[in-house]
């Protein structure tokens, strides 16, 4: 016989010990990249002091990026196995991603600001962030509407499969396309003066476990909503929910 | 059960309204002229640092703390808003357990039983 769903534990949140110290190691992270950027990487001889959103501005979209792209591949493994552990981290990656998306598209214009004279342009780059922006915003609410049924999950799974498509085009627009955005680290230019780099590639670390440890935290969190909507269904056929 | 139809059908409804969005931008994006005399070589390709003091005509500083200030005012409303989620859903769920755990009689078998008429 079949155990019941409340004597059960696979459908917990994962347990992970090593969270408060991956919360340590980030706060020391955070320090490390704020005393690198204000401290020591030297003001840029254009833009002056405002390029320094640069340290922030590029991580939150490398963030942004492995948000979506946890996303995406979990609601593929999810559309393929029906599994809901995966829905939840499809669900987590999607919510992360649009939050550094969203870092992004406002840090950007504020650079833009100083930079072009003004907060918003038509440029490829921008273009296609705004559009991954929306693709996982779309998905967002999709699954917002109280109680999900399955055509909707399956629904959300396939918009972010095919939001995935985006990002190599958000990637290689600069590239590709003309523009104005600065393509410091793609391009074949100059590249950063040396004394910026280890300001980038902190931020790049702290952006990368900031996204990893958030991602975990809400896709553990929904493992819980998912058990509590299981739950509720087992109390629903024990004639229980007018007690609860 | 696992319909690979259903899934296609969602896969392909999901697909139409992504893709038709992203070609649109790409077309636009294409047929963007650049500005008067510019070519795809202006764009910076570097960042050197500045010698000796900084001069600038439009400052910087208030966009910098705007840009720093909502960065991390987003990412603490967002751990806060998980850190509310995570208490209510533990709330809520150790409220269920104790419910489905509680010894209880079966209110709809007994239901059934005191309308039936055997």
């Amino acid at each position: 016989m079949t155990q019941p769903l409340s004597q059960r534990t696979d459908t917990q949140g994962p347990v992970f010990p090593w969270l408060p110290l991956l919360v340590v190691a980030c706060a020391l992270c955070l320090c490390a990249t704020l005393y690198e950027i204000f401290g020591v990487a030297p003001v840029e001889l254009q833009m002056g002091i405002v390029q320094k959103i640069f340290y922030f501005h590029v991580p939150s979209a490398y963030a942004m990026y492995l948000g979506f792209t946890v996303s995406a591949v979990a609601s593929a493994v999810f559309l393929a196995t029906r599994n809901e552990r995966w829905d939840a981290i499809a669900i987590a990656g999607a919510e992360v991603g649009s939050l550094f998306c969203l870092v992004v598209l406002v840090t950007g214009p504020l650079w833009a600001r100083k930079a072009w004279g003004t907060f918003w342009t038509w440029d490829p780059r921008l273009t296609t962030t705004l559009l991954a922006g929306m693709v996982f915003f779309a998905y967002l609410v999709l699954r917002s509407f109280g109680s999900v049924g399955e055509v909707e999950k399956r629904f959300a799974a396939g918009l972010a499969v095919f939001g995935l498509l985006d990002l190599p085009i958000i990637h290689f627009s600069v590239q590709r396309w003309r523009g104005t955005h600065p393509t410091v680290i793609t391009g074949n230019g100059g590249g950063l003066h040396p004394d910026m780099r280890p300001a980038l590639f902190i931020s790049f670390f702290l952006f990368t476990l900031l996204a990893a440890l958030l991602i975990w935290q809400r896709a553990r969190i929904e493992r819980l909503r998912q058990r509590y909507e299981a739950l509720e269904i087992e109390a629903a056929e024990r004639g229980l929910l007018e007690e609860t | 059960m696992f319909s690979y139809r259903r899934s296609s059908r969602a896969l392909f409804l999901a697909g139409a309204l992504t893709l038709c969005p992203i070609a649109v931008a790409a077309a636009f994006a294409q047929d963007q002229e650049p500005a008067e005399g510019a070519t795809a070589g202006d764009r910076a390709t570097s960042f050197k640092a500045v010698s000796g003091a900084v001069k600038e005509d439009v400052p910087g500083g208030p966009l910098l703390v705007i840009a720093y200030g909502f960065v991390w005012v987003a990412v603490l409303g967002y751990v806060l808003r998980l850190g509310r989620l995570q208490t209510r859903v533990e709330h809520s769920l150790g409220d269920l357990e104790r419910a489905l755990q509680k010894p209880h009689v079966d209110k709809a078998t007994d239901a059934s039983a005191a309308v039936s008429p055997g």
